[in-house]
Order: C-alpha cells, then structure tokens, then sequence
C-alpha cells in the first residue's frame, strides 16, 4: 500500500515550483493581460483607462492581413516540414542503432549555434552575388542572379528549416518505438507494403505527427527574426506585428493584445493535441 | 502418405553474422498435419518458422507450397499465416477489425466480412468481445483473437510461434485441447513451435526435435518417446538415464550391455549392432524397476539415496556401484519401497531400453 505522503512536508517540497510560476508565468502573463485592456499614451507610456479597443482593432485590414498571412505561413511551414520530416525519420528508424545516433547528432548539431547566425548563413549564400547565384551563372544556368530572398518563399524556406528538427525529433521517436513485428503480422496477412504503411504505420504514429505538428505551428507564428531578414518587407508574421507594436509603433497596449492572441492559437493547439493524446488508447504515450 | 507434401522444406541453411542458425534442414509436411518443432531456445525453430512464412529470406535450399516454389515470394504472396509469438495484434483496431485485417486486404465485401469475423468470434469463444481493444483483453484473450485473426483466412498453414509460452499453467493447458480441437475442426496444417515437451507430445501429429539448427528425430510423438534416435533426443524427451557401454552379445533383438556398473539388457538399434560397438543406453525413469531380490533377466546391482515425494509420483534416487545416480519414478507409497540405505536391483523390460549408437 502507498503511503500518504506528508501533507505540510510536500507542500513545502512544492514552493519553489509555486514560486517560479508565479514568478515567471502568472506574472508577466497577468502583466500583459493587464496591458492588454489599457489606453495607448500619446507619447510613449500607457494610461490606465481600460478599454476594449486594442481588441477591436485586431480586425483592422492592416492587422488581419498579416495575422491571416502567419496562419498561412505556419500552416504551410507545418505541411512541409512534416512532408519533409516523416519520410526522414521513416528512413532514419530503418537504419541500425549506431546510424541512428550519428543521425541524430546530425539533426541536433545546428541547435548548437544560434539561428540568428543560421538565418544569416542562408542569406549569404542566397543574396544576389551569392554562392548559389554565382555557381548557377558560372553554369551559365541562368543569366541574371535569380531573386531567391525577399519574398514569402524565403520566409517559408527559413522557417522550415529552422524548424524541421523539431517535427523529425518526435516523428523519429513515435516510428522508432513502433512494434516491427506488427508490420510483420500486416504483411503476413496479406497487405502489400504501401497497405501495411497507411493502415499500421501511419495510424500508429499519429500522435508523433500531431505533438510535432504542434511544435513547429505554434513557434513559426513567432519567428519573426525569419521574416524580418529573409523576407524583407514581405510574409510579416504575428511575431512581425507585436514586436513592431512593441518597439517602433510605441502602442504596448496593441503588442500586448497581439500577444493575448497568440498566446490563444496556443491554448488552442494544445487543446488539438491533448485530444489525440487522450484518445491515445495505443499506449504510444 | 503417398499424397504429395503440402509443404516442403529442402536443405534450408541460414547464417546471421557467421553464426549458423539452421544447418540444411528438410521437412516434408502434408495436409492437416499438427507437425511441432521441439527444441531448446535458440536451436533455431524460430527462424525456420520466419522462412516459412517468408519473413526471413534462406541462405540456401528451397521452400515448396503445394509444389510451388515460394522461397523467394514475399509473405503477403504466400497462403501461409502466423500467429506470433507477442501476438503482434494491431493496438488501434478493436478485436472484430483485427480479425476482418486479413479479409479487408483481400477486398471482400462488408457483409461477407462481418460474417466471417463473427464466425470466428464464435468459434475462439468471444462473441460480444468484438468491440473490445486489445489492451482490454487478458492475456489469453489475445491468444484467440491472434489465432481468429491468422484463421480467418483460411492459410494452407497456419505457423503458431510458441502461442501459449507467455500464458500461466492452468490457461496453458486449457489453450492445449482447444488448439488441437480447433485444428481438427478446421482442417488446417498446423506447424506449431515450443520448447515445452509435454506440450509437443499432447497435441502433435509428428514431432521434429530441433537442436543447432538441425532436426535431430522427426517421428510421431510414441516414437520420438519410446525410440529415440540420438542422444540429444534421448535427454531432452521425458526423464531418464543415458549410459555409456559396449554390446555384449546379441539375442534375437535383445541386445547385452556391457556398462561400468553391470550389464543390462536393451533392444537393438533398428539398422542392427555388432558386438563390441559403443553405444548409450537410454531408459525412462517410470520404467525402471528395483527390488531387493533379484529378478529374472538382468540385474544391476545399487543402493537407494533417497525417495522423495513429487506430487503424483515418488522420485527415487539409486547410486550405481560405479558411482553414477539414476532416478526412478514410482506410484508405490514410501512404506511399500525398500528403505534409504537398502541394497536393491535394477532391472527392467529390455524392450523398455533403447540402445543409440555413435555417431
């Protein structure tokens, strides 16, 4: 029989939990909640007149075109990377365990610098007089440098790549967990490969498919170092928004709002999620 | 016997990583046979068991179906199903659709399937079990779903991968007659592996004992007991003795042993003996007999170690005068049995011995 543990011993062994989420989360999420429902001074601070007019301006044309264009972005970044991750990590959960673990290490490796430097690593070789534009005229493949950044494809490009290990990490590790010997038993029964992959393999690893799904939607909404170099004026994302509300556009309360939205889409997605978890009778979790 | 075989196996060899796992086996199987493959863990019934079913590919020699020759078709080619050893039943399909996989794959129409899975359902005994998941099921619950789910398609054979090794004793015993009725209900091959001898001897047509990759004895399961034909068979069948000597001389079919401890009385080897060739003798512990008079026949001389008392039957332990212990198994209560200490003779019905020669 379990013992029960020790009322006041383990409310004290819980504080600090309690104390750093007061401290880091309720807080600062309050402080902008807060925020969120003032009046935007004329010259810089806020005044406490509450009011429901950032929300209200939220669907401004100026405002919904460029929340609607980060939902397009994240919701392609999310269809490409996991059309690019899944057969990757297929094909890496085949391979024999010491392949494996340098192939992760491989698909870590880029955490280990910091993506701003990425992001200008991928510009360099993108630019106009760039390596890539200068092999491709060096080819005489093409006569004049081809425009690959600036526009919402560069954007796309950027977020899938940054944010591709995070749809393989958990893609790998549902495939890798799933029971060969059921592919074995789908096969014995008759079912071709192809039959075996979409009616076992692919149900199976569903939740590995929803839990990166959500890792890569939600942080692609606020990626906005990505659009902001790669993108130039163009594919603003969410991120683009607040930070521009927050900085230039001297409107806190505004950024403030923006932030309540995307702190929403999150909820949101992780309301998605915890449904599949909880319909999870597979044990897969 | 004269139909041709509905399997066959011909001079199968594989080799994982340099290590031999099967050494050129053959096998001819015929229809609605319960053939067993007895043998130790890692004596390679399992992979012979995955050649068959195509899951694993041989180095060398032929797999036949019905004549065909399928050692290269791809397992959902062949009409040929397993029932695995964890079960391997789909975790996100209830049971009515884990048993219809094989008929939904095969196109059949809705309601055919539905009739089929609730027939089967029927026979496994798990009407009203259809919805269930098979996280919800027990252990041996699972078993029937695997063996409806490989059943249901009707396979010319269907390959049980030790299906009762993960169950308790009592369920096990159980699962035992309802196999083997259900086999005969159905007609359908039976290849069937374990380690457990009593299990291979229950159920089984012939039985093929496996040893290092190679079938040591294939015979029906009186065979395999009463005869074996090497020494490994001889000690992995039943509880006996093994003694090494030298034939004597030779009476008909009864043979003269001379052992280190006296001499004693066995049958021949079919394929004949001559006098002075080494042989081992093997005897089943309930068939030998003591008594502190001698007997008629041969006697070997001993002294009783202990008698202990192992449910339904008595253990006795025997030290020979070379020194070596044997066991006897008996129904006698303790009272009517010399006492510890006593000396005694062995003896036994030379027919009950079996003589296998080197090889």
């Amino acid at each position: 029989m379990r013992r029960k543990p020790n009322k006041k011993g383990g409310l004290l062994a819980l504080m600090p939990l309690y104390l750093w989420t007061l401290l880091l989360v309720v807080f600062p999420m309050g402080y902008v909640l807060v925020m969120s429902f003032m009046t935007k001074n004329d010259q810089f601070g806020v005044d406490f007149i509450l009011t429901l007019g950032n929300y209200i301006r939220l669907s401004d044309p100026s405002n919904m075109n460029i929340l609607l264009n980060s939902l397009k972005t994240a919701v392609f970044t999310t269809l490409l990377t996991l059309l690019l991750g899944y057969p990757f990590a297929f094909a890496m959960s085949k391979r024999k365990k010491s392949q494996r673990n340098l192939i992760m290490l491989l698909v870590i490796v880029p955490f280990w610098t910091s993506a701003l430097l990425r992001t200008y690593g991928w510009m360099l070789l993108m630019r106009s007089n760039g390596l890539l534009n200068n092999v491709l005229m060096g080819l005489h493949l093409t006569e004049k440098p081809i425009q690959f950044l600036y526009n919402n494809g560069a954007v796309l490009f950027g977020m899938t790549y940054s944010l591709l290990p995070f749809m393989i990490l958990p893609l790998y590790s549902s495939l890798e967990k799933l029971d060969n010997s059921l592919l074995e038993a789908s096969r014995d029964l008759g079912a071709g490969r192809l039959r075996s992959f979409l009616t076992i393999t692919l149900p199976m690893t569903l939740p590995g498919v929803v839990s990166g799904c959500m890792l890569v939607f939600v942080p692609s909404v606020g990626l906005y170092f990505i659009s902001d170099l790669m993108g130039g004026g163009s594919g603003m994302v969410l991120g683009n928004l607040i930070s521009y509300y927050l900085t230039t556009g001297r409107d806190w309360p505004m950024g403030a709002a923006l932030s309540m939205v995307m702190v929403v889409l999150t909820f949101l997605t992780m309301g998605v999620y915890r449904r599949f978890a909880s319909n999870d009778s597979l044990g897969v979790f | 016997m004269n139909e041709a075989p509905l399997l066959s196996l011909e001079h199968l060899t594989k080799s994982f990583d340099g290590n031999e796992v099967i050494r050129d086996i053959s096998l001819d199987v015929h229809r609605g046979e319960f053939i067993t493959l007895l043998g130790p863990s890692g004596c390679g019934k399992t992979t012979t068991l995955r050649i068959i079913a195509g899951l694993t590919a041989p180095d060398s020699g032929r797999v036949l179906l019905s004549g065909r020759d399928v050692t290269d078709l791809v397992p959902n080619k062949r009409n040929v199903n397993t029932v695995f050893q964890n079960y391997a039943l789909f975790p996100h399909m209830n049971v009515e659709r884990n048993i219809g996989y094989g008929l939904r794959v095969r196109g059949e129409n809705r309601s055919e399937i539905q009739k089929k899975v609730n027939h089967m359902l029927e026979l496994v005994q798990l009407s009203g079990y259809g919805q269930r998941m098979p996280s919800q099921l027990s252990g041996g619950q699972r078993q029937r779903v695997a063996i409806a789910r490989a059943v249901v398609v009707e396979p010319d054979v269907l390959l049980l991968d030790e299906p009762l090794g993960a169950l308790d004793l009592q369920l096990r015993q159980q699962m035992q007659l309802e196999l083997k009725h259900l086999q005969q209900q159905l007609g359908i091959t039976f290849i069937y592996i374990t380690h457990d001898q009593e299990e291979a001897l229950n159920m089984s047509d012939r039985i093929a004992i496996m040893y290092e990759g190679q079938f040591e004895q294939i015979g029906t399961p009186a065979e395999i007991y009463e005869y074996p034909r090497t020494r490994f068979a001889a000690q992995f069948i039943g509880q006996g003795s093994l003694f090494e000597g030298e034939i004597q001389s030779i009476q008909g079919d009864t043979c003269q042993v001379k052992l280190p401890s006296g001499t004693i009385q066995a049958t021949c080897p079919p394929m004949g003996a001559t006098i002075g060739e080494r042989v081992a003798a093997s005897i089943h512990s309930e068939r030998i007999r003591y008594d502190i008079a001698p007997q008629q026949g041969f006697n070997l001389p001993a002294k009783v170690l202990s008698h202990r008392f192992s449910g339904s039957m008595l253990r006795t332990e025997l030290q020979l005068n070379a020194g070596e212990t044997i066991t006897a198994l008996g129904m006698e209560a303790v009272s009517e049995l010399p006492p510890v200490g006593s000396d005694v003779y062995i003896h036994w019905l030379p027919r009950h011995c079996t003589l296998i020669k080197d090889s």
